[in-house]
């Protein structure tokens, strides 16, 4: 408390009435406030005014809230919780009326594209390999193709002479020049017939 | 459901009577309850039982002032207050005589209406403290204000309360 509030004790008093009124006031406060307000009955009016303002609301009592209020609530709540597990995810919705939907889908499917092009796009491949092992690599391809047809020619070879040979071509010219030798006999007979 | 109706009933009462008083009107405040137990709804899930009480205050001190300030806009000054009759009973002050009760009467009349006039947050921490008897805590919790605060804000509350009703009834002693 200033000297300046000691020397106006009803206007400090009207501003601290109730922190009096709840015991709020130190000490020497209090007892200040209980010397003045045994001499000024205007400032021992408004403390006790205070302190039936402050007796009255404590009278005003808590309002029950209607049970319609509650009801309603209950209501609206249990519709919207039965709505939801109803609908699960309706992706119909997506493409339904309002409007933005189907055009935010738009636009996202339009940047995704987009960001696909802009991610996949053509870039220069550095090739894992050089002009020197692409080389070597055409010769041992050289090499083995070469390779495969000596080892097939060889095989041919073999199962000529050793299958086809002895076993089909030799028996059939064998069996042709028999036949031809037996016609070469008749013609010769028949020409000597004829000549005669 | 069954954990929901529990926290309705936790904090219904309250939070119409704070409606209540701050608005002056059956209607909005039933109004504003049923917008703040769907708001209540809405948060269930992540919401702490304690919570509850302080959380819905402030949702409703919010809808309050919400409501406020479209009257002022609409009105250029708050309505009045208990329009046709519809103010709460109060409890009787134990061996009043009816002279006392007839004056505790309109003194309560002239409260109820003052309630409206004082400004927020003063007005939400007076309905709370004074009438509701939270404690000072539970207030600085529903007002999401530090104690001390509360406590100052509490007494000018009060005391803009107490110089409405003595402007008034000097007015009315100079009109009259």
């Amino acid at each position: 408390m200033t000297q300046l509030e000691r020397d106006n004790l009803c206007p400090w008093l009207n501003e601290n009435v109730e922190r009096f009124l709840d015991g709020e006031l130190n000490p020497s406060e209090t007892s200040i406030a209980e010397e003045h307000l045994a001499t000024c009955t205007l400032c021992a009016q408004q403390v006790e005014f205070a302190g039936q303002i402050s007796s009255t609301l404590r009278t005003l009592p808590i309002v029950d809230c209607p049970d319609s209020v509650t009801e309603a609530v209950y209501e609206k709540v249990a519709v919207s919780a039965l709505k939801r597990s109803m609908q699960g995810f309706d992706w119909g919705r997506l493409f339904t009326p309002p409007v933005w939907r189907p055009a935010l889908i738009g636009v996202v499917s339009v940047g995704l594209v987009a960001l696909i092009a802009v991610i996949g796009g053509r870039r220069d491949v550095v090739p894992a390999y050089t002009a020197r092992d692409l080389a070597r690599a055409r010769v041992e391809a050289k090499w083995a193709l070469r390779l495969v047809n000596q080892v097939g020619e060889r095989a041919g070879a073999q199962m000529r002479n050793e299958l086809l040979n002895p076993r089909v071509i030799r028996p059939v010219i064998r069996a042709v020049e028999t036949e031809a030798a037996k016609r070469g006999s008749k013609r010769d007979a028949q020409e000597v017939r004829n000549e005669g | 459901m069954e954990g929901f109706e529990a926290m309705v009933e936790q904090c219904r009462n309250r939070v119409y009577s704070l409606a209540y008083y701050s608005l002056g009107s059956r209607e909005e405040a039933e109004d504003i309850t049923q917008d703040v137990l769907i708001k209540l709804w809405d948060h269930r899930s992540s919401m702490d039982q304690n919570r509850v009480l302080p959380w819905t205050l402030r949702v409703t001190h919010n809808a309050c002032l919400d409501v406020h300030r479209k009257r002022q806009v609409r009105n250029g000054t708050p309505d009045g207050h208990c329009k046709g009759g519809n103010c709460p009973e109060t409890i009787p002050a134990p061996n009043a005589s009816p002279e006392a009760e007839l004056e505790r009467s309109d003194l309560r009349r002239q409260i109820e209406s003052g309630l409206q006039r004082i400004d927020e947050p003063y007005r939400t921490i007076v309905i709370l403290r004074e009438i509701q008897d939270m404690s000072y805590e539970e207030v600085s919790a529903a007002m999401a204000m530090p104690l001390n605060t509360i406590k100052v804000y509490l007494h000018r509350g009060r005391r803009m309360l107490r110089e409405l009703i003595q402007e008034k009834a000097s007015h009315d002693t100079v009109g009259a």
